[in-house]
């Protein structure tokens, strides 16, 4: 059964909209992924679910329990809810100890004295920051304010936790480590978790689900491996992963073949989203989908290689040809001059530029 | 000590009772007794007063210790007394039992209004005739409206002892005394409207000197304090009808004040006091009214308060005896009656205003 | 459970009505031809009449203009500047100077007047020390512009406070960008800080132009011997133009002055709605370096000190001699007139011990309740996203339009004839209200304006636990905004203990307060009383102020 429900959600800003109608569903134990650039809405949406947004239209159900209907005027406040939110920020209370703010939630759920001590410390030790309850949020780095604002979404129990870029105040290095930490946390304790992020790494690696989001509308949704290897539109091809853009005109599309001329080379490919004959057309390739052949053969462009970059365990090697730039991941140094590139034709997709 | 306890009680009572009978001034009717006897029961007088408290409370405490009620003494200007009286009254809220205002008009206006009760007090044949208006309001004090100088920079052959010398001095010396003149205003002070028409009356120059004022670019205030200030300090060197009363006070603590009687006429203000017919202790008002026109009151206003007293039978410094001794007969008590509040007729005021403001500019 | 929709809408309805009340009543007045409450009084139009054909209101009205113009254009730039180099600068001593910038706020209008009369008055101790150099005294302190140029000095802080705040919102990068571009200290404030908070110092200007058509104490003082008229003086004469108070004439006076400030608040919406509100960055304010002033940070000292001086420390002084002293003026030896006599007969004065220790009460109990009440309506009002919130805003505002001697009357007669506030009238209660009531504008700005600080999250966190609004507000909002809530009862404390002509109506005996008896002594000609009053007063605000700051309350920023 869904968790989750969200059909059909608009909201707006006085007269700019903000969302223009989202829907989607996230399975229990699931963790689904709000993906999307700036201003794309999935923050809003978000906020929409948490309560703390008011949609003018559709609807907002958890486990049958309606939390947000349009039509019907439902609109539960944020405190009946019963979701577990994390901030960008944490929003740790400054002026609350680690134990007080976890503590919180359960003194306003009534749980009593003795419980409230023995849950806050099992839930602050099951995200090893048990020796820190009486310290106050700002005597904390950013990775423990991060554990310590987890902790208080979680302590309660909720059914659905949502987490607004939960790893954007870390650093690089914390960020990577936090991201399996919270994925792994999140499905042994079972929860379904929505989970909104502008970084497509983040979201495939921690998502079972990932709704896309452009504009205020959602672009695709899918799995991780459907959304980076089978990419609807141009926008959804460019967001996610690293790309080769190779402008060119689109000459035959019919069903799940298309071919794309660049130059004077004919690529074929994938159509991706609504491409038809004789438009301009951009070819889309993952780096490190391109590889160097041989020599000349189909789906293949001689290029020259003009840079080449040390990236630790491997090299980026970039090559060009009149205004076309290719890059591509190579395990080894390859001799300058021109080569041939082969585009694979499962992972080439030509979409309407 | 169970017995000795009523035996005490019934002890103070009789004590109390005849502490009463025995505090009946003298001369009084003997069914006073029973006014003071209504009066301890009622057990506070509120008195709303523009003489400031520091003063009144000479006047408080010696009331207290005599009859053993407590006096809500509030000091308010005259004319948030009057704002308040009449809001209060018409309130129904309970308000002064006695009112006691320097503004003679406004007091009249109130007593013709019917805010007042009308009492004959016990005290009435001391009480001058001029004082008494319809045994309802009655002149408390005696204080001659003087004009202040200031001794240090004003030379003795220039100091007025007459209007005419003032006028005299004005146009001969206008130049020497142009900005050094000051007074109340009549547009923004009653108390200046009051003394100014009354001057009007008495003085056959007076616009002239009023117009002698104007071209010596008379300064003018609301506030004697201003007033008195300004003129100890130089800015102003004399000061045109001050209640002698603050100036008495003044000149005490600073020698460089010096207070003129005019000895052509000396105008008497007097602060009126009635007694609320909203009152709601009416017997103890009574008691502090009687007492204020007593021997006994008027020898603390003559030598404690210092607002002059206005019986003839008052020893002391601020006295009848004591500005007749500097003016004689020259004496003009501002009489207490209806023509008073025929000041605040607005025609007739805006009239007056209308020509004071072209006296002021010289014409 | 209380819903917190229900406590928003009972506060909007408390306080609507504490300030329809006395509003309504003065505009109700002002269509009558006499006093509400006498029998027979009818409708008619005859105030307005009388007023706009009187020359004085329109002379008092230009006036008015003249001098709400004039102060604004000299306190805003020097607000301004005075902000930037205090916020933004290695200007040294501020941990002195910024207590002292305030102070003005919290002088008696009266008492500063009374004090430059004392210096700088045509007989006054600097005065006359010029005139023995250069025989002449080159300045009147009497004129229209002397009283513009003091209003603009004293209204200073208001301007600094409002600056100083957007000025520390401002994110330290944006001029740190500038910097970086190559552009000099002076150039990034003139070229990015101060485009920056244009709206607050804008917001500012509004309030010290609206500030400008009520003042009072200034021109009554200083107006006095050339009979220069502003609007609110203009009213205090009309008490007796007629010979008996008419109110109807002050209360078509108190509705032009409302007139004037409906599209002044209207005006300061229409900026606060452009400055993106007050919400500060959020979490991490990185620590920014001052800018370097180099060989300008004495210079800058100076003028600070200067602006001072002028602005407190000549009145002050002059008042403070005066305490001293039994005579003053043209041609006396100070050394041969000091005396200790006014202490001592202040001493010896009943009431003045009474108003000492009133003013003490009503300023730090009456001031914690108000503030008390101020944050029932911020709370009330705190991301409230309704159009309710704009009603408040005008109805915050309106008192303001209300001189307090009038405001004062009016709520003498509401505690008359409404039945429920009558048993409270002879009460200090009384007082407090009208105290409150008047100063609500101010009041709640302060602690609004430190509510927006809390970032949204902290409040959006305690929602999404479970907390209703009510809770939250109890235990997030209340808590973080404690030390503005304190700075802000320290700040009401000062105000309330110099205020002086809204309690007189509703004063009685065993109530007063040193504001109110100093107007009634100086009534009477006790300037000695007065003058040793007023720097008991001073001294009372010092020592609250010097608490404070020792306490460690921080005033603002």
């Amino acid at each position: 059964m869904a968790d989750l429900v969200i059909d059909n959600i608009k909201l707006s800003y006085g007269s700019v909209d903000i969302l223009k109608g989202v829907s989607m569903t996230l399975e229990k134990g699931q963790i689904v992924a709000l993906l999307g650039p700036s201003g794309s809405g999935k923050t809003t949406l978000l906020r929409c679910v948490a309560g703390l947004e008011e949609p003018y239209a559709g609807r907002i159900v958890i486990a049958g329990k309606t939390l947000f209907d349009g039509a019907k005027g439902i609109n539960l406040p944020p405190e009946e809810r019963g979701l577990g939110l994390v901030f960008q920020s944490y929003a740790l209370w400054p002026h609350k100890t680690v134990f007080d703010n976890v503590a919180y939630p359960l003194k306003l759920r009534g749980v009593s004295g003795a419980d409230v001590k023995t849950r806050v410390a099992k839930a602050l030790e099951s995200i090893g920051i048990g020796h820190l309850g009486a310290r106050f949020p700002h005597q904390l780095s950013g990775g423990q304010q991060q554990r310590v604002a987890l902790a208080r979404a979680l302590v309660y129990e909720p059914p659905v936790i949502l987490l607004d870029e939960p790893l954007s105040n870390l650093d690089a290095k914390l960020r990577e480590e936090a991201r399996v930490w919270l994925r792994q946390l999140i499905s042994e304790l079972g929860l379904s978790a929505l989970c909104v992020t502008h970084d497509q790494v983040e979201a495939m690696a921690m998502a079972d689900r990932i709704l896309l989001l452009n504009g205020g509308v959602v672009e695709q949704q899918g799995t991780p491996e459907e959304m980076y290897g089978r990419p609807a539109t141009l926008f959804a091809a460019e967001f996610m992963g690293a790309n080769n853009r190779l402008p060119g005109k689109a000459v035959s599309v019919s069903g799940d073949a298309a071919t794309l001329v660049v130059g004077d080379t004919r690529l074929d490919g994938l159509p991706c989203g609504p491409v038809q004959e004789g438009d301009n057309a951009l070819g889309i390739v993952r780096l490190e989908q391109v590889r160097v052949a041989e020599g000349p053969g189909p789906n293949r462009l001689r290029m020259t290689l003009t840079a080449e970059m040390y990236l630790g365990e491997r090299y980026e090697l970039l090559f060009k040809r009149d205004d076309v730039t290719v890059r591509i991941f190579s395990p080894t140094r390859i001799a300058g001059g021109e080569h041939w590139l082969e585009f694979p034709r499962s992972a080439f997709w030509v979409c309407k530029a | 000590m169970k017995l000795a306890l009523p035996l005490a009680s019934g002890l103070a009572l009789v004590m109390t009772a005849g502490l009463a009978a025995a505090q009946v001034p003298a001369g009084y009717p003997a069914d006073y007794a029973q006014t003071i006897e209504a009066a301890k029961k009622e057990g506070k007088v509120v008195v709303y007063g523009t003489t400031d408290a520091a003063a009144a409370n000479f006047l408080v405490k010696d009331f207290e210790a005599l009859y053993g009620l407590k006096v809500e003494y509030n000091d308010l200007n005259s004319t948030e007394l009057y704002n308040r009286f009449i809001a209060e009254a018409a309130a129904g809220q309970g308000t002064a039992d006695v009112t006691w205002s320097s503004a003679q008009d406004l007091q009249i206006k109130l007593a013709n209004d019917g805010y007042a009760a009308a009492y004959k007090t016990p005290e009435a044949a001391a009480i001058p005739s001029w004082a008494n208006y319809k045994d309802t309001a009655y002149g408390v004090t005696y204080e001659p409206v003087a004009i202040v100088y200031n001794k240090r920079l004003v030379p003795e052959g220039d100091v007025p002892k007459t209007h005419a010398d003032l006028l005299k001095l004005l146009q001969t010396k206008t130049d020497a005394y142009k900005g050094k003149v000051t007074a109340y205003d009549p547009e923004r002070s009653g108390v200046g409207y009051l003394f100014f028409t009354q001057d009007d009356l008495a003085f056959k120059q007076a616009w002239d000197l009023f117009k002698a004022m104007g071209k010596a670019e008379m300064k003018l205030y609301t506030s004697a304090g201003a007033m008195i200030e300004r003129v100890t300090s130089g800015e102003h060197t004399i000061g045109y009808g001050v209640f002698g009363s603050y100036a008495l006070s003044r000149s005490k603590k600073d020698a460089n004040i010096g207070i003129v009687l005019p000895k052509d006429y000396t105008l008497i203000a007097s602060r009126v006091a009635f007694l609320s017919n909203k009152a709601k202790n009416p017997n103890a008002g009574k008691l502090f009214l009687d007492y204020m026109l007593s021997k006994r009151g008027q020898t603390i206003i003559a030598n404690q308060a210092e607002l002059y007293s206005l019986r003839d039978d008052v020893q002391g410094e601020a006295t009848v005896a004591k500005v007749k001794e500097q003016v004689g007969d020259a004496i003009r008590p501002i009489k207490i009656d209806a023509d008073l509040s025929a000041n605040l007729d607005t025609i007739k005021r805006l009239k007056f205003i209308k020509q004071w403001q072209a006296a002021m500019k010289g014409n | 459970m209380l819903r917190f929709a229900t406590f928003r809408f009972a506060v909007l309805a408390i306080m609507a009505s504490a300030v329809i009340a006395p509003i309504g009543l003065i505009i109700y007045q002002s269509f009558l031809d006499g006093p509400f409450f006498t029998p027979n009084v009818k409708w008619t139009l005859e105030a307005y009449q009388f007023v706009i054909e009187d020359d004085e209101f329109w002379d008092a009205l230009r006036t008015s203009i003249i001098v709400a113009g004039g102060m604004t254009a000299i306190a805003v730039p020097l607000g301004v500047i005075l902000a930037f180099l205090l916020a933004r600068t290695d200007v040294p001593g501020k941990w002195i100077l910024e207590p002292l910038v305030l102070v003005p706020i919290f002088m008696s209008a009266v008492v500063l007047a009374f004090g430059y009369v004392v210096a700088l008055g045509p007989v006054g101790i600097f005065s006359t020390f010029v005139k023995g150099m250069i025989g002449t005294v080159p300045w009147s302190i009497y004129s229209v512009t002397a009283i513009t140029i003091i209003a603009g000095l004293t209204h200073v802080p208001h301007v600094y406070l409002y600056t100083s705040a957007a000025l520390q919102n401002l994110g330290a990068d944006l001029e740190e960008a500038a910097r970086t571009t190559g552009a000099s200290p002076l150039r990034v404030a003139v070229t990015v800080s101060l485009p920056m908070v244009t709206p607050a110092v804008l917001y500012a200007a509004v309030l010290i132009f609206f500030l400008g058509f009520e003042l009072f104490g200034l021109p009554l003082v200083l107006g006095d011997p050339k009979g220069v008229l502003v609007l609110a003086t203009y009213l205090y004469k009309l008490t007796n133009k007629l010979g008996v108070p008419s109110y109807q004439l002050m209360a078509v006076v108190v509705v032009a002055i409302i007139l004037i400030a409906i599209p002044l608040v209207y005006l300061q919406r229409l900026l606060l709605s452009q400055s993106n509100k007050y919400v500060s960055v959020r979490g991490k304010a990185a620590k920014r370096a001052p800018l370097r002033l180099g060989a300008l940070r004495w210079p800058a000292f100076g003028l600070i000190i200067l602006w001072f001086v002028v602005t407190v420390g000549i009145p002050v002084f002059g008042i403070l001699l005066r305490s001293f002293v039994t005579t003053w003026g043209e041609g006396v030896r100070l050394s041969e007139v000091l005396t200790l006599s006014h202490y001592r007969d202040l001493v010896d004065y009943p009431n003045a011990m009474h108003a000492i220790v009133n003013t003490i009460l009503i300023g730090v109990i009456g001031g914690g309740l108000a503030v008390a009440c101020y944050t029932a309506v911020s709370l009330a009002m705190h991301r409230w996203r309704s159009g309710w919130t704009r009603l408040a805003d005008y109805l915050v505002m309106i008192p303001r339009a209300m001189p307090g001697l009038v405001a004062g009357l009016a709520m003498l007669w509401l505690f008359l004839f409404l039945p429920p506030l009558q048993p409270l009238r002879a009460t200090l209660f009384s007082v407090w209200l009208a105290y409150t009531i008047v100063w609500l504008a101010y009041g709640t700005r302060l602690v609004a304006g430190t509510m927006l600080q809390i970032g949204p999250e902290l409040e959006e966190a305690g929602r999404s636990v479970g907390a209703t609004a009510g809770r939250v507000a109890r235990d997030v909002t209340v808590p973080l905004a404690r030390s503005g809530m304190i700075a802000a009862w320290v700040l009401i404390f000062l105000i309330f203990a110099r205020e002086y002509s809204t309690g007189i109506y509703l004063l009685g005996p065993g109530t007063e307060v040193i504001g109110s008896l100093m107007v009634s002594l100086w009534g009477t000609g006790a300037i000695d009383l007065v003058s040793a009053l007023a720097v008991i007063n001073i001294v009372i605000i010092s020592v609250g102020l010097g608490l404070a700051l020792r306490l460690g309350v921080r005033l603002h920023g």
